[in-house]
């Protein structure tokens, strides 16, 4: 018997950026039979019930995943590794259990070990912001945005048709992918990103202790290019410890092209750099941002 | 425990309840109920009622104890009905479901034949006993693995799914090479590493209440299956021991309507344990039927003055297909099919 989205209790675990987000699409869309709002803090359990965000909102974990048809956990990664381990033994046989993890190597390991019977899909959907936390959540987040769904080798179809409805219903664009090749691919286009952004601002702030005038100039390159420096700490360093291998992979990559073009200034080699800075200028007009 | 608040009352006052709710060291459930919201404290004991005052807090109307030690049997955490699907056939569905046969399987032919002639009379599911729990040592224990193996050849003959009994733990791998359902017998009912053993398989199981069990006694040991990550148990009542000394035991007709607003789990009923007595069988068949039972567990054997075991309160194919056709006009009395 195929279940439908509309037929399904849903509970979120985490109602940070993402999870909120999502419970406020499934609650004003009615998409779902009952929404179930997780948090740890009780403030935030406060703010999403009085949002009215969820139909039901708790910070007892345990109750929260009860006889619920779908969980989706929005929690940090390796937040995600425990609560796993942790409700795995007190889901409904059937249950499908989604994530919404920036890495999915050691979620999909964690998700191998659930009892059979539970339905894991791992998942990540590419509409991060730089703030966090319930207070920037906001309704029609996942719209146009690419949802990678990572199905292990004991998900049914079923389940795989539920996750994509679930992703489909709140407007994102399913994508299925391996987790090893999504944990490469975000490597490069998500994690090394922001430790770029990181050491820029870093160097940026040093020029500034010398010189304070920097930040009163600094305008929209600065901006776009340090922009994902400002995410959250606590959820960038569970993505980068859990994908270390290939984000370090990443960032010998970038090292070589940042130490080819300091070679090519420093060697007043005009032809070579401006031949190399056509490339790369090319291929970045050539992509279209999605949103 | 939960804690109703006014209708109208503000969010002030809502917070004010859960701050002094956290500060006692629980955890909440925030809902909403007719127009107000209902606060749910998570394990909370009778004396966080006293110790909170919230009677007296601004914005409460009032509060009510949740006494249920068991959490995921209540119907609190499940207001649907469990169905238990056992090879299509569904346990707690709107058709109530008979499971039939011989207290043990004597042989091949025995329970081969006893399959045939219950499916003909409308039977869902096959019982019948491997593994014997026997008040004496000196009495028949069961033919063991051959038996399971009779059963499953029964199975196969006429597509009935099979039930038998665990006994113990060690027993759980062979048993579950064979059964479709586990069934957990009165005398234990409360041997919790059995239980706790049978929350990790992934196959339905089905619990008898004790012997002198109390129904809150038997959805704690289910809570035991439940806890373990085996959400697929059905209850079933069979009979107390009383002072009564004319039956075997006393049906508790009581505990099917009961257990049935307690859990969304489904009920079984087991007259023939229940009575003793093949001759009550029937009435007290019915009886359950129009008390909300799921399911009837009967035991039938084709010559019951022979059985090895439990003779006494089996029926013969003959009474047993006369007894399923007066059951139907008592299932629609009750808007039920059988």
């Amino acid at each position: 018997m195929t279940k439908h989205l509309s037929d399904c209790r849903v509970a979120v675990v985490g109602l940070g950026l993402m999870g909120a987000s999502l419970c406020m699409d499934l609650t004003q869309g009615k998409l779902c039979q009952e929404v179930r709002g997780v948090a740890r803090r009780t403030d935030t359990v406060l703010e999403a019930f009085f949002a009215g965000a969820v139909d039901l909102a708790t910070n007892d974990l345990h109750t929260g995943v009860l006889g619920a048809d779908i969980v989706i956990l929005s929690t940090p990664v390796r937040t995600i590794v425990d609560v796993l381990t942790e409700i795995g033994p007190r889901l409904w046989p059937g249950a499908l259990v989604m994530d919404m993890g920036s890495t999915k190597a050691d979620v999909c390991a964690a998700m191998e070990a659930l009892p059979p019977g539970i339905q894991p899909v791992g998942g990540h959907p590419m509409c991060g912001k730089e703030t966090a936390g319930f207070g920037s959540a906001e309704s029609g987040l996942y719209i146009n945005a690419p949802w990678v769904l990572s199905p292990l080798a004991r998900t049914s179809p079923d389940a795989l048709c539920l996750a994509t409805e679930l992703a489909e219903a709140v407007g994102a664009r399913p994508i299925v992918l391996a987790p090893a090749r999504h944990d490469r691919l975000v490597a490069a286009i998500s994690h090394l990103p922001f430790l770029i952004a990181s050491a820029l601002v870093h160097a940026v702030a040093q020029t500034g202790l010398e010189d304070e005038m920097v930040w009163q100039l600094a305008a929209g390159g600065f901006r776009d290019t340090s922009r994902v420096a400002a995410s959250d700490t606590r959820m960038f360093i569970d993505i980068l410890l859990t994908n270390r291998e290939a984000v370090l992979a990443q960032l010998d990559v970038f090292t070589q092209h940042v130490g080819s073009l300091r070679d090519l200034l420093a060697d007043g080699n005009e032809a070579e750099l401006r031949a190399k800075l056509a490339v790369s200028q090319r291929a970045r007009a050539g992509w279209k941002p999605r949103k | 425990m939960i804690i109703v608040m006014k209708q109208g009352a503000e969010r002030a006052d809502v917070e004010g309840v859960v701050k002094r709710v956290e500060e006692l060291g629980y955890k909440v459930h925030l809902s909403r109920g007719e127009a107000r919201t209902i606060i749910g404290i998570i394990g909370a004991d009778e004396h966080l009622m006293s110790q909170g005052s919230f009677e007296v807090m601004d914005g409460v109307e009032k509060t009510m104890r949740v006494m249920q030690p068991y959490k995921l049997a209540s119907r609190d955490f499940s207001h649907e009905d469990t169905v238990i699907d056992v090879r299509g056939v569904a346990i707690g569905g709107p058709k109530i479901v008979v499971m039939a046969g011989p207290c043990s399987v004597e042989s091949r032919e025995m329970i081969i034949e006893t399959a045939h002639m219950i499916k003909a009379a409308g039977a869902t599911i096959l019982r019948g006993g491997a593994f014997k729990p026997r008040s004496s040592p000196y009495s028949f224990q069961g033919l063991g693995e051959a038996g399971l193996r009779f059963l499953a050849e029964a199975r196969e003959a006429t597509g009935l799914p099979i039930i038998t009994e665990v006994m113990s733990t060690d027993d759980i791998e062979l048993v579950g090479e064979y059964t479709d359902i586990f069934q957990v017998g009165a005398r234990n009912t409360q041997n919790y590493s059995l239980l706790k053993a049978l929350g990790k398989v992934r196959k339905p199981v089905f619990l008898k209440r004790g012997i002198s069990g109390k129904i809150e006694e038997l959805l704690m040991s289910a809570e035991y299956i439940l806890s373990g990550g085996n959400m697929q148990v059905m209850l079933c009542e069979r009979g107390i021991r009383t002072y009564e000394t004319a039956t075997r035991n006393t049906f508790d007709i009581n505990a099917i309507p009961l257990l049935k607003e307690l859990s969304h789990l489904p009920v079984v009923s087991d007259p023939a344990h229940g009575t003793g007595m093949w001759n009550l069988v029937g009435p007290i068949a019915k009886a359950a039927v129009a008390a909300g039972t799921d399911a009837l567990m009967i035991e039938v054997h084709p010559d019951p003055k022979r059985a090895w075991s439990d003779g006494a309160q089996s029926l013969t194919p003959e009474k047993f297909a006369k007894l399923m056709n007066e059951l139907k006009p008592v299932a629609a009395a009750v808007g039920r099919e059988i």
